[in-house]
């Protein structure tokens, strides 16, 4: 069976046409309605950095186990230029900001903010572009581009983390935010990678795939790993603000654990970036079983969505979130997603 | 093929091993001067106690002087050891082998020097065990919300773990020296071996064993660091009551563990003769992991000052400005340089191979390291929020000999471990050739 796939220009096009629909939907959402972009766009660069910085991290650290998944973790990186395009639509809503009524400075200000972000994801993707290359040529240069990629990864995570959601509850802050924005990408990463085995798995058949195998038990691990690493992260943030006990620090969690709906949510987010993945894991079964892990990735994406939906939506009374808008949103840059998966050979073939 | 192994393997018992034979004039030196600074260190300390702690510098507000430096400086070399042990083993890192036996010894040498540390800060050195919580007639328990109490039970329990996975991954080694010595020693080291044949049941056993430990001790690596940070973070003095603080003393104690590392191997490759087993390519992963380690602390640096200079809380801000332009400026800037700049050549490959270079290196990071410390505890407490409560600390004479003499007892420990102990992972070593 021929399987569906496109061109760099086919997907460049693509993309085009998803950022133009979600401009012109976004155009009937009124300014109180702000935030469902943003938090679509929080998640999925996330994601999609993420990918990158998983190989250029087990490039960097000589790991045999990533080279299966190489390929399908690299095919994701040009959705970078349409988060780009969609970061500059939130620009434009950046009324949502409670620094923009007064408060601007020489960080925060409206030309500077969207400036800096900007600069930051094309240099992002112009450093995975350029890993990809030289990675999938084999080029003695590739850990230079891979040293540089995870370099402006750190960066660019650091300023969706400081800029784009603490800089909401301005002028709270956590200096720890920026780091655990970029664990997270990780973690959410190493959750995707075990959907690419069980397709790798599953296109081989009945073949011999205990390379295959191998490669989803260190996925499956290190999955493990991260999940308490996680929780060290994320205990680390809360004891400090919780045991400080200031009254402009300890804001932010007491808006999220004292009223409805977000009491239930922070629950779950910790089940399920936490509590779950952890005690599911600990079995050595379990870590050879893709489905399994599917499923338990999937659980931790979703962790991921409704945390960032803990950020960004008790912000104030003018920011609430229209679903539909982020359903919708959140399954175009989906679709693109399974797009560019599906089109690797034929967009990593070209990468000129 | 199999006759060249059997004479790699007997090569490499032979050179190991006589390390540990009779030693030299210049081992006698060494420990000599390593016994004298330690004697210091015991006098100063004896003196203390007979004197009272209006010897050292400490005042108010400055209560936690340089005592309290050197603790968190001597857990953060602590620190490495079961980095290179347990985690470099989880993810598979080969280079580990040349190194894990010493970076063990260290780790435990380096916790019984820091464990010290808080005893020697106390007013009444011989309560000290009022720390552990114990029945007691009046019932009275000690303070679980202070996080001082927390490092007794972090510490310590590193300490227990450590010093089994150092003496678990001995065993085989152990066994060899037996077969190797004669007399009331081939005793010692039979009892110590566990009556180890190498056999193919005992390997399989063993191998769970190291790897349940190895994952049971990677957790404790991160919780440590995280406690001994938590000492500064949980209170809500500007510079220390921070959410990055526990990530970033973990980072920076690796960064000071492996440059101690470096700084013990480097020499003792040289001077045992063990340039065929401890590669220059062993080495550069070393390096590696000081580099990212030391990336990891600069951003943090950044991100801090970044931070503060974001909010509008002008006492974060004010401490920051301080620690650059202020009373301890040189500390500061000798941190950067040493910390974040200096490292930051390992980026040129030819330098990540030279050993001379990073020996020189990892001599700056750990003055880096300490001077971090140092800028973090004295800069903070010398100047909270109120101007009419600030004020300066200089450490008396006393307190320097303690600190100049904890590395007396640090050297002195690690001779005596080079004599008694193999200082290479024999059968790693082996296992990896073959």
């Amino acid at each position: 069976m021929k399987t569906f796939s496109l061109n760099y220009i086919m997907l460049i096009a693509a993309m085009i046409i998803v950022a133009a629909v979600i401009f012109g939907l976004e155009q009937f959402v009124t300014p109180e309605q702000h935030g469902s972009l943003l938090l679509t766009l929080v998640f999925w660069v996330a994601l999609v950095q993420g990918c990158i910085a998983l190989v250029a991290a087990a490039e960097l650290s000589n790991a045999k186990w990533i080279l299966p998944l190489k390929k399908y973790l690299f095919s994701v990186y040009p959705l970078m230029l349409l988060i780009t395009a969609l970061f500059v639509i939130v620009g434009a809503q950046i009324d949502m900001y409670p620094w923009m009524n007064g408060h601007q400075d020489a960080w925060l200000n409206q030309p500077f903010f969207i400036i800096r972000s900007v600069v930051m994801l094309l240099l992002s993707f112009v450093f995975a572009h350029l890993f990809v290359r030289a990675s999938l040529r084999e080029q003695k240069n590739k850990n230079r581009f891979a040293a540089l990629y995870v370099l402006m990864f750190v960066i660019t995570q650091s300023l969706v983390a400081f800029d784009w959601v603490m800089s909401l509850e301005h002028p709270w802050i956590s200096t720890l935010f920026g780091g655990y924005f970029f664990i997270e990408a990780t973690y959410m990463a190493i959750g995707v990678s075990t959907f690419f085995c069980y397709f790798l798995l599953r296109s081989e058949g009945g073949k011999d795939n205990s390379a295959y195998q191998k490669t989803l038990r260190d996925t499956s691990t290190l999955l493990f790993g991260f999940s308490l690493f996680w929780a060290g992260m994320f205990f680390a943030q809360y004891l400090t603000i919780w045991y400080g006990n200031l009254p402009e620090e300890v804001i932010y969690i007491y808006e999220r654990v004292s009223t409805q709906p977000f009491k239930s949510i922070s629950a779950v987010v910790l089940l399920c970036l936490f509590f779950f993945p952890f005690t599911v894991l600990l079995s050595r079964k379990v870590k050879l079983i893709a489905p399994i892990m599917m499923f338990i990735s999937l659980v931790i994406m979703a962790g991921v969505m409704l945390e960032r939906y803990l950020f960004i939506a008790p912000v104030t009374s003018t920011v609430t979130i229209e679903f539909g808008m982020v359903g919708i949103e959140f399954a175009l840059l989906l679709v693109m997603f399974v797009f560019a998966v599906m089109s690797r050979e034929r967009t990593l073939k070209q990468p000129s | 093929m199999q006759m060249n192994q059997t004479n790699y393997f007997n090569e490499l018992e032979r050179d190991v091993l006589s390390a540990m034979k009779k030693p030299n004039m210049s081992y006698w030196a060494a420990l000599g001067f390593s016994a004298s600074l330690l004697l210091m260190w015991a006098l100063c300390w004896g003196y203390q106690i007979k004197e009272g702690l209006y010897v050292t510098g400490i005042n108010n507000p400055v209560g936690w002087g340089i005592y309290l430096t050197n603790f968190v400086f001597w857990v953060g070399i602590a620190h490495s050891g079961t980095l290179i042990s347990a985690v470099l083993y989880l993810f598979r890192a080969k280079f580990r082998n040349s190194f894990n036996r010493t970076a063990e010894a260290m780790t435990i040498i380096a916790i019984m020097v820091a464990g010290l540390f808080p005893i020697i800060h106390l007013g009444r050195m011989w309560k000290f065990y009022w720390l552990l919580p114990y029945p007691n007639q009046r019932l009275l328990w000690v303070n679980f919300r202070s996080p001082l109490v927390w490092d007794v039970f972090a510490v310590s329990t590193y300490f227990i773990v450590s010093l089994v996975f150092f003496y678990v991954g001995l065993v085989p080694d152990l066994a060899i020296v037996k077969r190797h010595v004669k007399g009331i020693r081939q005793r010692v080291y039979s009892i110590l071996s566990l009556g180890w044949t190498g056999s193919l049941r005992q390997w399989v056993h063993y191998n769970k064993l190291y790897m349940f430990l190895a994952a049971f001790a990677t957790p404790l690596v991160i919780s440590v660091h995280s406690v001994v940070s938590w000492d500064f973070a949980m209170s809500i003095t500007p510079g220390w009551h921070t959410t990055i603080f526990a990530p970033y003393f973990v980072a920076g104690a690796i960064f000071s563990g492996t440059a101690m590392v470096l700084t013990l191997v480097i020499p003792m490759r040289k001077i045992l003769s063990l340039e065929k087993y401890i590669t220059v390519d062993k080495f550069e992963g070393i390096a590696k992991v000081l580099l990212f380690t030391s990336l990891i602390v600069t951003y943090a640096y950044i991100v801090e000052f970044g931070i503060a200079s974001y909010s509008d809380n002008i006492y974060e801000l004010s401490i920051f400005k301080y620690r650059m332009v202020g009373d301890y400026r040189v500390i500061y800037w000798i941190m950067i340089c040493c910390n974040s700049l200096i490292p930051m050549t390992l980026f040129v490959k030819k330098l990540r191979r030279n050993l001379v270079y990073l020996f020189i290196l990892s001599i700056f990071v750990n003055i880096g390291m300490w001077s971090e410390r140092f800028n973090i505890i004295i800069s903070s407490l010398s100047h909270e929020y109120m101007p009419y409560a600030w004020g300066l600390y200089r450490p008396s004479f006393i307190e320097i000999g303690i600190f100049v003499g904890s590395f007396g007892m640090f050297f002195t420990f690690f001779l005596i471990f080079l004599k008694l102990l193999p200082v290479l992972a024999m059968s790693e070593i082996k296992e990896e050739a073959e």
